[in-house]
């Protein structure tokens, strides 16, 4: 159970030619890694998760996905913003074939939002988004995460009960996470990656890659 | 700090089966879930809710039939001059909702084909159904109401819905094709509407081929749609005037139109810039 990238490159046009945003990435992702993803603003980190979660196709090389993944989880991806947080649950279950009451009850549950999750959710605060978007993923039961930004938002209480959830109800799922937070990468993760001029630096010990993702 | 007992159940999943049977079942689990989706963003939970979807081209067609009937003038053929406009705009109007709406479809769905299952072809399906069933529904009205109130009985109902089951196919097909063009070029978008608007005296949904002289009628023939408006005014007024179509025809064009569709779309979907 991985998710394998073979040479992977995705280039996109743009004024006078194309630029390359992924510069052959080749890296292997195991059930259970927990590894956040480290680079500056437009270095394609987002990039690398649409690719990864078969959004968008690889320009060149190949996505293997053994294991289920879930959408890029960032804020506002993968709703409908007009309608409301139960009408999404809603479609959510039907398109991920789940029962749709247990799936409303759940993520009512899980996401703590109280009467907001029967109002539109472009009236949501990024941290209302965050909980309604954990919780609709964990509804699906994914065997890895793709996390964009979007845990930080989370107060104390939702962090601790997203970890419980990856790692004992969901069997030690695993998590990728993209975070400018030091602190969330550190909370959540136990290996980092630099993504650099489109290829991706390994560092099994966090807090060096922290180190070189801060130098910058 | 671990509140793990307090951590509500996961929702139960569906068995999985068969792959084919899988892959039909996750198509069609999408493709209803659009619909749902559909119909509450289009028209909301309150007020007249979806009756909007009939309302709109019964509507319109009415004022348009009214409009001629008071008019004054006669059909030739002896046709009744109000079923007789309304018998051509409505079908018209399935032609028109579907194609004008099809320049929007992909951008107004985008973050939803954040979900791999979720393909533009699958947007436009839900859509183009959505459509197809008001038109329906208000064909269905409309012969309801000319059996019942002018005593008129449509010649052919089989043939009716059988040309309307063509119009969709055909609709779908050239919405396919307008949603792809319009993620490679947007200015694509803009030009959709005065097209159809225009194209509408070409349509032939608002006269009969017999009353033009041989030439004209041959050039319009090239137009498939011309051949489906013959088609549904020859199965409500039969053989009050003589009907040109060709259902053959109309099948290729049909066919062309929706393989260049699928193949356009699938090309497409690099395009789009997801954000």
């Amino acid at each position: 159970m991985s998710l394998i990238l073979e040479d992977v490159w995705k280039s996109y046009p743009v004024r006078g030619g194309r630029r390359d945003i992924l510069r052959g990435i080749s890296c292997t992702i195991d059930r259970g890694d927990q590894v956040g993803i480290l680079g500056r603003n437009g270095a394609g980190k987002s990039t690398l998760m649409r690719v990864m979660a078969g959004v968008e196709a690889p320009t060149r090389g190949r996505v293997r996905r053994e294991m289920s993944i879930s959408w890029p989880l960032g804020s506002g991806f993968g709703l409908q913003a007009s309608l409301t947080g139960a009408d999404n649950a809603r479609f959510i279950a039907r398109i991920y074939g789940l029962d749709v009451a247990e799936t409303l009850d759940f993520v009512q549950d899980f996401a703590e939002i109280g009467r907001y999750f029967f109002e539109p959710v472009r009236t949501y605060s990024s941290g209302m988004m965050s909980r309604l978007l954990m919780a609709l993923s964990f509804s699906v039961k994914f065997d890895c995460y793709l996390v964009d930004e979007i845990i930080s938002a989370g107060d104390q209480r939702f962090v601790a009960r997203c970890q419980t959830m990856l790692e004992e109800r969901l069997g030690n799922a695993s998590l990728l996470m993209v975070s400018h937070f030091a602190d969330h990468i550190r909370q959540y993760c136990r290996t980092a990656v630099v993504l650099r001029n489109g290829l991706l630096e390994l560092y099994e010990d966090i807090d060096e890659g922290i180190a070189v993702y801060q130098s910058l | 700090m671990s509140d793990a007992s307090s951590l509500p159940n996961l929702p139960a999943r569906r068995a999985r089966r068969h792959w084919i049977i899988e892959g039909a079942a996750i198509q069609w689990r999408v493709i209803s879930a659009l619909i749902m989706r559909e119909m509450q963003t289009r028209f909301g939970r309150h007020n007249l809710g979806f009756l909007w979807l009939f309302l709109e081209p019964l509507v319109l067609g009415t004022v348009l039939g009214l409009m001629h009937s008071t008019h004054g003038r006669s059909m030739p053929g002896g046709v009744d001059p109000f079923l007789f406009s309304i018998v051509g705009y409505v079908p018209f109007f399935m032609f028109r909702s579907v194609v004008n709406r099809s320049g929007t479809a992909l951008h107004s769905n985008l973050t939803l084909l954040f979900h791999r299952q979720v393909t533009p072809v699958d947007v436009l399906v839900s859509r183009n159904l959505l459509e197809a069933a008001a038109v329906f529904g208000v064909i269905l009205l409309v012969l309801g109401v000319a059996i019942w109130w002018a005593g008129v009985w449509p010649a052919d109902v089989s043939e009716i819905f059988f040309a309307m089951l063509l119009m969709f196919f055909l609709c779908h097909g050239v919405s396919m094709i307008l949603a792809a063009g319009v993620a490679n070029w947007e200015g694509l978008e803009r030009l959709i509407h005065p097209v159809t608007y225009l194209s509408m005296p070409l349509s032939g949904a608002f006269f009969a081929l017999a009353w033009l002289p041989p030439e004209l009628r041959e050039v319009l023939l090239w137009n498939p749609l011309v051949h489906l408006h013959e088609m549904i005014r020859e199965g409500m007024f039969g053989h009050a005037f003589p009907s040109y179509y060709d259902v053959g025809y109309v099948v290729r064009s049909i066919l062309i139109v929706n393989l260049l569709g699928l193949a356009y779309l699938r090309g497409a979907r690099r395009k789009l810039e997801i954000f």
